[in-house]
């Protein structure tokens, strides 16, 4: 099937091959190098679920964990394979997906070939394993050094009691510690089935040998996952404050409001979109906000806006420095009541909507990040370059009623990392 | 082959065009070229975001929000960023072709104006920059400085530059001191400000569809294009090709938990304008610049030692770095087979295979950046810096031609300087 955006000059192939696996070419005139990413649906916060009638709660960082191990095939490690090629390799596993990818410049068919072989080919051994739980250990170590991180996981501690998201992603030394081959194993049947994935490429390719070749190198058989299991949903935020010391030089803030998740039948990209319109309006760098509060000195160049969905969840995140975090908070919480009671104004809004179109339209011309917004918006059947068409469908009146619920008591949590 | 122009537009004023029909956004930029370090080192770094702060027709933060709201979104951020030993410092922007969007006509025009305005129309209060601004943009960078050691990561090949270099520019503080920043006032910024409009080259770019006579057309209509007839030749990046003694070594503790290990060479002179720098890429890249490099191989994928090991040639300058992550107690180990793998380049134990992985991992890696407006305004603005125009496409043609024996004498030119090792000493 054929999609064309003709105002935004872009066309999509797509094709559901027998087995389930979605795959999507996106193609990209005079570029000279091509992306290409394999992603299932598959994040850290899928760690209990039920596969052909039993139900699995597998170790924290399971996702992660795999993501390390599927580079390692019998014939060798996979990176050596495409550095043969030239091409550059990288893997990454968020809460909600891990996705392989290359890009390359020549011999793509190669390339990809290497990949679905890989990415489809577990191979797990007692000591394969072993080894990997020291790199992995190195890895943690990182992240609990680097407080970027440490305030985003306190954010989501702050925001869920019961949610997995609350949980790193990498999980801990002593989660892992737990991960067997026969886990791994489990979790690769259950999630890395076709019909739980994707295949973007995003440049020059001939999208008939991609789909054969996808064909070739995928199973047939392709179970079905079962339930996923998150954990009982509350509205309310766990806790208003989660507070960590590390060694900083200023105290970091990242301010959460919990949102509802998205709802049977609405639109993930049409959320997104508001989700991400109300955060800027609210708090984005060229909003009225940011420019009292960068006055005061309450944040800095470094403050930032986000929305978040994961499986039943949704959030905004705002943060960065600040001398005062709590002063920093009382200012937004309280644009965000105003905002709620007297609506946005409509100069505000409209110049705000055409801000986030451009920035919606420049990831067209960004491959790697292109594809990977594809590849969730494939996951919830629908395509990124939707966008342009969903911005005519946002009103003040939506945007509103989002700042409504983040108004509410005990939606919004706090984290903080305060110098030792 | 992308077409990329240079022209000069005026006297101390240059333009790098990068015309190509593929993107949907355009890249601009406009920064004056500065000696590195110096007694005006803090005040340039605070410059741009002073002036960032408002202009004469957009006095704050808030109209100059909404104009970049309107222009769909487009970006404009100070740039303060080093190159070769050179300091650039200025502005860089972002923004939607014109074409890609109704009523976007006259956008990249607009981005231009706002542009010229904020380097050459400041918002000013008697003569002199507004008092709030100097006082919040100083504070910010006091802070911004105390900030740089919060990430071990970026922080341990900073501070292996600032012992390695200390005697050269290129190991002064981009930011200036903390003593220096103390001590910004908004007459004595503006005069730097003055000093700098005065002194410096300034360097204009585009990436985008439009052709570069239009370019030229429209930054000439502003006062960007005003002559600079103060702006003398730009020094050059002094690369010492060998170290000035013997090899250092130097172990700092900080309050983290994992060890850095940040290891620096000098390369026998390569780099950007001198050298064999072709063979130095070869010879980098199969060291430790991709995943199938001896560093990540050996040391983290053999041995575990560490979740990252790799290699950067830093060409502007002529010096190599090796950057890893390790435990604390893995120092003398790490350290050993970091050597142990650049010993073995110099004895000539590199496989063709290894040859030709490193061959395509550059060729990728340049191909990939004619994509990318953003990589490329950094690259050239490093050719500009370094005063020469040589292509991507240039390099990857070079490196075509290197043989077995010019990666070993690259290796074998390569000389140990610093040992750094941030030791983690949190409890």
């Amino acid at each position: 099937m054929s999609k064309v955006w003709t105002a935004l000059r872009e066309r999509a192939e797509e094709r559901t091959l027998e087995n389930g696996l979605r795959v999507c070419y996106l193609p990209k005139e005079g570029f000279g190098k091509t992306f290409a990413i394999l992603a299932t649906n598959f994040g850290s916060v899928d760690a209990s679920f039920t596969l052909e009638g039993t139900r699995y709660d597998t170790p924290a960082g399971v996702a992660h964990f795999l993501e390390h191990k599927m580079f390692e095939d019998e014939d060798g490690n996979a990176l050596q394979k495409f550095a043969r090629t030239g091409a550059s390799p990288n893997a990454f596993t968020s809460h909600t997906m891990t996705a392989y990818h290359f890009s390359c410049t020549e011999r793509f068919e190669e390339n990809l070939e290497i990949l679905l072989k890989f990415v489809f080919t577990p191979y797990f051994t007692e000591e394969n394993v072993a080894k990997e739980r020291g790199i992995i250990g190195q890895e943690i170590g990182m992240m609990d050094d680097t407080p970027g991180w440490q305030l985003f996981c306190g954010a989501l501690e702050g925001m869920y009691r019961n949610h997995p998201v609350r949980v790193p992603i990498a999980g801990s030394v002593e989660s892992i510690a737990r991960i067997t081959p026969e886990v791994l194993y489990t979790c690769h049947r259950a999630f890395y089935s076709p019909k739980n994935m994707a295949l973007i490429v995003c440049g020059t390719a001939d999208f008939d040998e991609v789909c054969r070749m996808a064909a070739q190198y995928s199973p047939v058989d392709a179970p079905e996952i079962g339930e996923r299991h998150y954990g009982e949903r509350r509205d309310a935020v766990s806790e208003l404050t989660v507070t960590r010391k590390m060694p900083v030089s200023r105290p970091q803030f990242m301010l959460g409001f919990k949102d509802i998740p998205l709802e049977a039948g609405e639109s993930r990209l049409r959320r997104t979109l508001l989700g991400e319109l109300a955060v800027r309006i609210l708090c984005g760098d060229t909003a009225p906000l940011y420019a009292e509060l960068y006055e005061k000195r309450l944040i800095g160049r470094d403050f930032d806006t986000d929305y978040m969905l994961i499986p039943e969840g949704a959030m905004a995140l705002l943060g960065g420095e600040s001398r005062d975090p709590e002063a920093a908070r009382a200012a937004i919480e309280g644009e965000t009541a105003r905002l709620a009671r007297e609506g946005v104004e409509k100069s505000l809004f409209d110049r705000m909507k055409k801000a986030l179109y451009g920035l919606y339209l420049r990831v067209l011309d960004v491959p790697e990040a292109y594809a990977r917004q594809e590849a969730t918006a494939l996951f919830a059947g629908e395509h990124y370059a939707d966008f342009a068409a969903l911005f005519d469908t946002l009103a003040p009146e939506d945007v509103q009623a989002v700042f409504a619920r983040w108004a509410q008591r005990d939606r919004s949590s706090m984290s903080v990392v305060l110098p030792q | 082959m992308q077409q990329v122009t240079r022209k000069k537009l005026a006297a101390g004023v240059n333009l790098t065009c990068v015309t190509t029909p593929k993107f949907k956004r355009a890249v601009l930029r406009a920064v004056l070229l500065l000696p590195l370090g110096g007694p005006d080192a803090a005040r340039r770094a605070c410059l741009p975001h002073v002036l960032r702060r408002g202009t004469k027709r957009l006095p704050d933060l808030r109209t100059i929000g909404a104009e970049l709201d309107e222009l769909y979104g487009a970006r404009i951020e100070a740039v303060v960023r080093k190159e070769g030993e050179h300091l650039a410092v200025g502005f860089l922007s972002d923004c939607i072709d014109e074409s890609c969007a109704p009523g976007a006509d006259g956008l990249t025009a607009g981005v231009i104006r706002l542009l010229a305005e904020l380097l050459c129309e400041p918002y000013t209060q008697e003569g002199v920059f507004c008092a709030d601004y100097t006082a919040g943009e100083r504070e910010n960078l006091i802070d911004l400085i105390a900030a740089l050691k919060n990430d071990p990561r970026s922080w341990a090949p900073m501070r292996l530059t600032q012992l390695m270099c200390a005697e050269e520019p290129y190991g002064q503080p981009v930011y200036g001191t903390k003593e220096q920043a103390e001590k910004i006032t908004e007459r004595k910024l503006y005069a730097a400000y003055c000093r700098a409009l005065e002194e410096a080259q300034l360097e204009l770019f585009y990436c985008g569809p439009l052709a570069p006579e239009t370019v030229g057309q429209l930054f000439a209509e502003t006062p960007l294009a005003q002559p600079r007839t103060g702006a003398g030749v730009l020094s050059e990046t002094r690369v010492l090709a060998q170290p000035t003694g013997v090899a250092r070594e130097i172990i700092e503790e900080e309050a983290v938990t994992q060890g850095k290990l940040s290891i620096g060479f000098r390369t026998g002179g390569a780099s950007l304008t001198g050298g064999d720098a072709a063979a130095y890429w070869m010879f980098q890249t199969l060291y430790g610049g991709s995943t199938n490099s001896k560093l990540f191989l050996n040391v983290r994928e053999k041995q575990s030692l560490c979740y990252y090991a790799s290699a950067q040639f830093i060409a502007p300058k002529g010096i190599m770095m090796v950057n890893s992550g390790i435990e604390n107690d893995k120092f003398t180990v790490a350290r050993d087979e970091i050597l142990r793998q650049l010993d073995a380049c110099r004895e000539g134990d590199i496989t063709d295979a290894e040859i030709d992985g490193a061959r395509r991992t550059l060729t990728t890696n340049w191909g990939a950046m004619l994509d990318d407006p953003l990589t490329l305004e950094r690259y050239w603005l490093g050719q500009a810096a370094a005063g020469t125009m040589v292509s991507a496409e240039e390099r990857i043609a070079q490196v075509q031609a290197v043989d077995r024996a010019r990666i070993i004498a690259a290796a074998q030119a390569t000389a140990l300087d610093t040992v750094y090792f941030m030791k983690g000493a949190a409890q």
